[in-house]
Formats: C-alpha cells, sequence, structure tokens
C-alpha cells in the first residue's frame, strides 16, 4: 500500500473528479447506533403533539384576562428570581465578560422569560421584524407576541418596511418553465398595513425568457430579478435579466410605491448568452448604493462556463457596473464604472467619494474584502483589503451617515476597520472587549448575568454593525469562537466603540445569542434579536424562542426583554427599526 | 386496519429503507453525528405528521430528503452553528498530510481531506453537493429542496467545486510548481482565503 502522503491529492482535480471525492467521503458517514433508551422518531411525534396543544391552551389564554393575569405573574416571578439569584455584588463592579473565568460559570442558561420590562414601555413597542420565511410579521413588545406573515409570499419575492409602517412586498411568481426552469416572472407590488391588512396590488412588469436553442440544453434559469429600495421609501428598484435564446437583455425598473405604477426605466447592454461552447448566465442588475443627489450605483454579475453543463469548468465570473441618476422615478442614461473600479469578481456596495468620484467595495469568493477609491476622472486613487474570519451570511460594513468613513467589522478576528473615503486612511483595531459593566442595581442588568453563563462559543449575523444617527458611536455584534473548530459558539455581547478613537466605551452582556440589531430613528434605543433554540453561549437551548432585547443606548441598561416569540429565526430588515 | 396503523407501518418501512440516507444528508449539512441522528428522527416524526402529503407516485427517498435538508437547515439556524476555521484549514491540512504517512491509509486520509475541505463550506452549499453527486437528483429537484431557483444551484456547485479544488491544493501543492505569473497562480492568489493579496489596479 502507497504511504505517500502526497499520493492523497488525486492527480486531476476536475469537475468529475471532485464529484467522486464528495461521493467517497459521503459513501462514509453512516447512521450511528440508536440508543434503545433514546427518544426515536415515534417519541418526537408524540411530543410535538403535546407542544401544539400547550400552544393552542397558550394562544386561547391570551385572549382572555387570564393571559393578563399570567404574563404579569411570568414578569414578576423573573424578577423574583433575579433577585433571589442575584450574585451579591456591588453597583458598579464590572461583572466577568463571557469567555472569562469567574463569570457565571456552573449555572445552566435557563429560557427567557416571556416578557420583563424595566421602566416605561420603549417606543415603538410594536416592530416589524423579518421571519424566517423572508416575509415581515409585527412583533407586540408590550404582550411579548408575534404575529404571522403579513404577504406570505414566496421566493424571489422582495419586501421591505417604510418608515410609517407599510409594508410592501414586490411578489415574484414563476411560471412556464422548461426542463424545470421558470421562463416566466410575473412581478406585481403589494401592500400591506402593519396589521396585514391589504392595502393595494398593482401588476409592475411580466418578464418573458427563452431557453437557449443549443443542444443539450443549458441547465440554468431564464429569468432574474432583484429588487432594491430608495431610501425615503418613494420607490422599489426592479432589476431583470432575461434569456434570449442567445443573448441576454437586462434592464431596471422604477417603481412608485405610492401609485403602484412603473416611472422609470433603463437598459443594461446586452450580454451573450455564451460563444462558441460556452454558456453564460447573467444576474439581474442590482442596486449597490444610492447618493444623496440621486446618483444610483447599480451592478450585474456573470457566469460563464466552458460548455452546456454549468459543473463544468473553467468558469468565468464577473461583474459590470453602473451609475444612473434618479430625478422624480425617472432614471437617466446608464454610464459603466471605469476598468479602475473593478476590485474584486463581486461588487459589494458603492457610493459617491467625498471629493469626488467614488468607492466601491468588492467581495473575492471566498471573502475577502477590498475598497477602491476612484477619482472623478475614473482613475484608482488605491485600495485597502481586509481579510474576512470564517463565514458571515450578512453584510459586516458600514458608512457613516456623512458618507466620509467606511467601517468594516470582522466578527472572527475582532478587528474593526476604518477607511476614510476621500484621503484613503486606515485604521485597524482590534478590540478587546471589557467586561460588561454593572451599571445600576436594575433587574434587567441582572437577568443579563443570570441567564448567559460562561461558556466558550462563537456565533451570528445579520445587521451586525450600526453607525449611531450622529455617526459618534459604533454598536457591534460581538462573538466567541467555540473550543472545537466545529463546535458552536455564541453571541459576546454588543460592543459600543467611540467612531473617534476605535475603543470600546461599553459592552453590554447578551441576553441571548443575539445575531440581528437595529436602533429608533434618534439611536435612544438598540433592538437586538437572539436566536430561537440556543441560550447566549449558543449551546442547545431547546425551549428557548426567538427573542428581542431593547437596549438604551444612553445607558446600556436593558429595558425590555421579549423572549417567547416563537421557534423560527426573526431579524430586523434594515438598520432603523421600523 | 385503520388509517393511524397503516401509517405507522408505512413509516416503519420508511425509516428501516431509508434512515441512513435521510442521515447521510443531514450528516453533511450539520456536521455533528449527534445532531444529525436527532435531525434524522425528526425528520421521520415530521414526515409522520404530514404523511397525508405524500404523492406515492414520487420516490419516498426525494420527499425525505426534502424534509431533512430543511430540518437541519433550521437546526443549524437555530444553533447558529458557524465555522471560524478556515484561516486554519490550510495548516490543518497540511499537518494531517505530514502524520498521514505513518498511521493512515490513502483512502482514509482521502477522506478525511475532503471533509475538512467540505467543513470550509456553507451548510446548504455541502447538501448541494451530497444530493447531487452522491443521489444524482436534478437541478430542479435539488432547487425545490433547498428554496433556490435551478441556476443558482449551478453556480452553487461550479464555485463549491472551485473552493474545495482550491483548499485540496493548498493541502498539497501541485506537481510540478505552477509558474509564476500562470492564470491558475493567480486564481489562487485571488481565492486563498489566508493571504488576502492586493487586487491589481488598472489604469486606462
Amino acid at each position: 500500500m502507497t504511504r505517500n502522503p502526497r499520493a492523497t491529492r488525486p492527480a486531476s482535480l476536475d469537475d468529475d473528479a471532485i464529484g467522486l471525492l464528495v461521493r467517497d467521503a459521503a459513501d462514509g458517514w453512516h447512521m450511528p447506533p440508536v440508543r434503545l433508551d433514546a427518544p426515536s422518531w415515534r417519541d418526537r411525534v408524540r411530543g410535538r403533539r403535546a407542544r401544539m396543544l400547550d400552544a393552542a391552551r397558550l394562544g386561547l389564554g391570551r385572549a382572555g384576562r387570564a393571559a393578563t393575569v399570567a404574563v404579569a405573574l411570568t414578569v414578576i416571578g423573573a424578577l423574583a428570581a433575579v433577585v433571589i439569584t442575584r450574585p451579591l455584588q456591588p453597583a458598579g463592579t464590572p461583572a466577568a465578560s463571557p469567555g472569562e473565568s469567574g463569570g457565571q460559570s456552573g449555572a445552566d442558561p435557563t429560557p427567557l422569560p416571556k416578557l420583563v420590562l424595566h421602566g416605561d414601555l420603549p417606543f415603538p413597542s410594536h416592530v416589524l421584524v423579518a421571519n424566517e420565511l423572508g416575509d415581515i410579521a409585527l412583533v407586540d413588545l408590550g404582550a411579548g407576541t408575534i404575529g404571522g406573515s403579513i404577504a406570505r409570499s414566496q421566493w424571489p419575492s422582495v419586501m421591505t418596511v417604510t418608515g410609517d409602517g407599510l409594508v410592501v412586498c414586490i411578489c415574484i411568481t414563476t411560471a412556464a418553465p422548461v426542463d424545470g426552469y421558470p421562463t416566466r416572472f410575473d412581478v406585481r407590488m403589494k401592500t400591506f398595513t402593519r396589521t396585514t391588512t391589504p392595502i393595494r396590488d398593482n401588476p409592475v412588469e411580466v418578464f418573458v425568457g427563452a431557453p437557449d436553442p443549443r443542444l443539450p440544453a443549458t441547465r440554468a434559469d431564464h429569468v432574474w430579478t432583484s429588487v432594491a429600495f430608495s431610501p425615503d421609501d418613494r420607490f422599489a428598484f426592479v432589476g431583470w435579466s432575461t434569456r434570449d435564446a442567445r443573448v441576454w437583455h437586462s434592464g431596471s425598473l422604477v417603481v412608485d410605491i405610492d401609485g403602484g405604477a412603473v416611472v422609470g426605466a433603463a437598459q443594461l447592454p446586452d450580454m451573450t448568452a455564451g460563444d462558441g461552447d460556452a454558456r453564460r448566465t447573467v444576474d439581474a442588475p442590482r442596486v449597490l448604493g444610492q447618493a444623496a443627489d440621486g446618483t444610483i450605483y447599480l451592478a450585474r454579475s456573470w457566469s460563464e462556463w466552458g460548455s452546456a453543463n454549468v459543473e463544468t469548468a473553467p468558469m468565468r465570473i464577473g461583474d459590470d457596473g453602473y451609475t444612473t441618476s434618479l430625478t422624480n422615478g425617472a432614471l437617466s442614461d446608464l454610464a459603466p464604472f471605469s476598468a479602475a473600479a473593478s476590485c474584486g469578481p463581486s461588487f459589494l456596495r458603492a457610493g459617491p467619494r467625498p471629493g469626488g468620484g467614488l468607492w466601491v467595495a468588492c467581495m473575492s469568493e471566498l471573502g475577502s474584502l477590498t475598497v477602491r477609491r476612484v477619482a472623478i476622472d475614473g482613475t484608482s486613487l488605491g485600495s485597502e483589503s481586509m481579510s474576512r474570519t470564517g463565514f458571515v451570511d450578512g453584510d459586516t460594513t458600514a458608512v457613516s451617515p456623512d458618507g466620509r468613513t467606511f467601517y468594516a467589522w470582522d466578527p472572527g478576528s475582532s478587528v474593526l476597520t476604518r477607511i476614510d473615503l476621500e484621503g484613503g486612511e486606515r485604521v485597524d483595531e482590534h478590540l478587546a472587549a471589557p467586561a460588561a459593566a454593572v451599571t445600576g442595581d436594575d433587574p434587567m442588568t441582572a437577568v443579563g448575568r443570570w441567564l448567559a453563563p460562561t461558556m466558550d462559543a462563537k456565533s451570528i449575523l445579520r445587521g451586525a454593525i450600526l453607525v449611531s444617527p450622529d455617526g459618534g458611536r459604533l454598536y457591534l455584534l460581538a462573538t466567541t469562537p467555540g473550543s472545537r473548530a466545529d463546535a458552536p459558539g455564541g453571541s459576546n455581547g454588543i460592543l459600543v466603540v467611540d467612531a473617534a478613537t476605535l475603543r470600546v466605551i461599553d459592552r453590554w452582556a447578551p441576553s441571548a445569542d443575539l445575531m440581528s440589531m437595529a436602533l429608533n430613528a434618534d439611536g435612544t434605543l438598540l433592538y437586538a434579536a437572539g436566536l430561537p433554540g440556543v441560550g447566549p453561549s449558543g449551546a442547545p437551548l431547546n425551549d428557548q424562542g426567538a427573542s428581542v432585547t431593547v437596549y438604551d443606548t444612553t445607558s446600556g441598561v436593558a429595558r425590555l426583554l421579549a423572549g417567547d416569540l416563537g421557534a423560527g429565526t426573526l431579524n430586523f430588515p434594515g438598520p432603523v427599526v421600523p | 386496519m385503520t388509517e393511524r396503523e397503516r401509517r405507522d407501518r408505512a413509516a416503519d418501512k420508511a425509516y428501516r429503507d431509508h434512515a441512513n440516507d435521510v442521515y447521510r444528508v443531514a450528516f453533511g449539512i450539520l456536521r455533528d453525528p449527534d445532531e444529525a441522528l436527532d435531525a434524522t428522527h425528526d425528520t421521520f416524526a415530521r414526515a409522520w405528521e404530514r404523511w397525508d402529503q405524500y404523492d406515492t407516485q414520487r420516490p419516498i427517498q426525494g420527499w425525505l430528503h426534502g424534509i431533512v435538508v430543511h430540518v437541519a437547515l433550521d437546526q443549524l439556524r437555530r444553533r447558529r452553528v458557524r465555522r471560524l476555521a478556515i484561516p486554519n484549514l490550510g495548516r490543518s491540512l497540511v499537518a494531517r498530510l505530514d502524520t498521514s504517512e505513518s498511521d493512515a491509509s490513502d483512502d482514509v486520509a482521502r477522506r478525511e481531506l475532503v471533509d475538512r475541505a467540505l467543513d470550509g463550506l456553507k451548510p446548504a452549499v455541502r447538501a448541494t453537493l451530497v444530493l447531487r453527486h452522491y443521489y444524482g437528483y436534478e437541478y430542479a429537484e435539488i432547487a425545490a429542496m433547498l428554496g433556490m431557483s435551478s441556476g443558482n444551484v449551478g453556480s452553487t456547485l461550479s464555485r463549491a467545486h472551485a473552493a474545495i479544488r482550491e483548499r485540496l491544493e493548498a493541502a498539497a501543492p501541485p506537481v510540478p510548481a505552477l509558474a509564476p505569473g500562470s492564470a491558475t497562480t493567480n486564481r489562487r492568489r485571488r481565492l486563498h482565503p489566508t493571504a488576502v493579496q492586493e487586487p491589481p489596479e488598472v489604469h486606462p
């Protein structure tokens, strides 16, 4: 038997070889023996039904006065438990942070109470969140409850919530599949009140694609869409790409949200569906950023393979970027980014550079981030690249309200990067989180300690970095890596950072495994969503529901905690809580 | 025989015949034997509850795979398993190669290398790989299971292949060595997770 380690690497790593390697590896994955005393799937059926009955009883109870009494008792019980279990510690002394010894070690996490309120009810107390289905649901923080999906839409529909609480859905229905790939997208704009009442349902456009006539058939979609909304909630942008046999057409529509009509359009240059034997798919143009003067930055991605089978190497990918200008809903002609703006295979964000020109942020396939500044004449003014640690399925970058500063947060390495978008000055700061401060005798702070025993952990994130409205502070979702590479971690709380010095000025202990944040309009309250099914450390906690904790940004005190918001994940659809 | 008894009997048979296939997909997503076993049991519990939704004209394995994908990904979302080991991956693989000479066969070492490369991928990407390469599902079937477009399945697979190729190459550099400046060399520089390169600036 050969024992040369080099021989473990296959000589030819084409896609077929990789497919065989994957199959070979998966062949070794066998179900372990099931212990006779472990709950089987049958036991879980019974357990599930019992839980459904419990849920039904709870639902009935909510409707009546009995529920009010129960909620009150829950709150009183939780506060009593906090007082009873709270360690004796003088106010103002720091508590150990998760990950440090000497914290709340030894205590098992317990599910959060349904509702704990400290002081007045925060405003807003009815907030809209994106649920696990990508739909929008209403959370009543005064009652500690969450409603059902409002639009009941499915992929590839996209929703947003306007500043006045209107739920807007660009709802898309796919149809007419050819070889399993839809050739028709029917796009409508539907609006709802936050209590799910339909207001309007307008047709927007029907996009139809025609398959490539070449054989064998290309196994890829024929129609793509991408939806974004303007910051002032006036317009929706519907990017589209359709295959027309050997050509791809692309463009962008502007939909007036008030009237529901298409008020503007722009056409991008056609692209080939692949020359020779190559096959190309072209994604819909997407919005990278919008400037206060109406400039819109668009990008369109394409992928190309050597033959009809999209698994066949070599694969090439790329983006082309454009600027356009929005005036009362009308779009000007598109102007392509200069070649100097291409800083990576995938554009992430873009915006106007102070002093003229633009900046773009690009991602590599494995996640490194590059920010490039481009002068008004199209020449590059320099780039800054940042490594990323681990997978983050969300944008961990932010721009200051004045548009002058770019921030990138890498929670895996706890490195915060600040880039001056005009001059290019870069500062990297490794953030050493201080112990969470005990800010007083308030019971909510103690709830955080009570529920967050020490454990090594990791995790997150969506909405991982926020900038305060005045630009003076940054709020970061922090994580702690697990003890093993494949171990689940959890939340390390929220870091409050001085934007001028990049120094951590406070850390708020996590009440849950936090995954999403948003601020209220004036930045005085921070809403943080916690994951269901886990405790703050990321360790499984099956009875834990999704949660929302509301922090007072002035004092760092948790004002409200709603700990039983259903079994599905939820997050905030934007940086400002709707 | 009552309806419930018929359902029990059918579900029992499905478990006997397909539990390991359900487990394999769960393990591909979760990468933890205990959690995969947990997801397997949950899958059959959910299948039993929804048995009236099963189209008997279609293979039951595909239906069960559709359920387990959602169960496992949902479990992952709730427990938020995130892997922060990518920067260490190359070193780990090299270390594994260095030690494999004396204590493991090539087959075991190869599987471990591929397993470690799979560890670095997103869970849904691993699910796509297993469903495609082990079970041979069509793109449209995988798309329906994962709630994505068919085109995304193809591009996901291609990118996953590229990522695995990069990681395996990082574990054991190709022989002969790549010529400096070759297209492959440049691509490796661009994609390597631990070496952030300044992208070339184009001056018109």
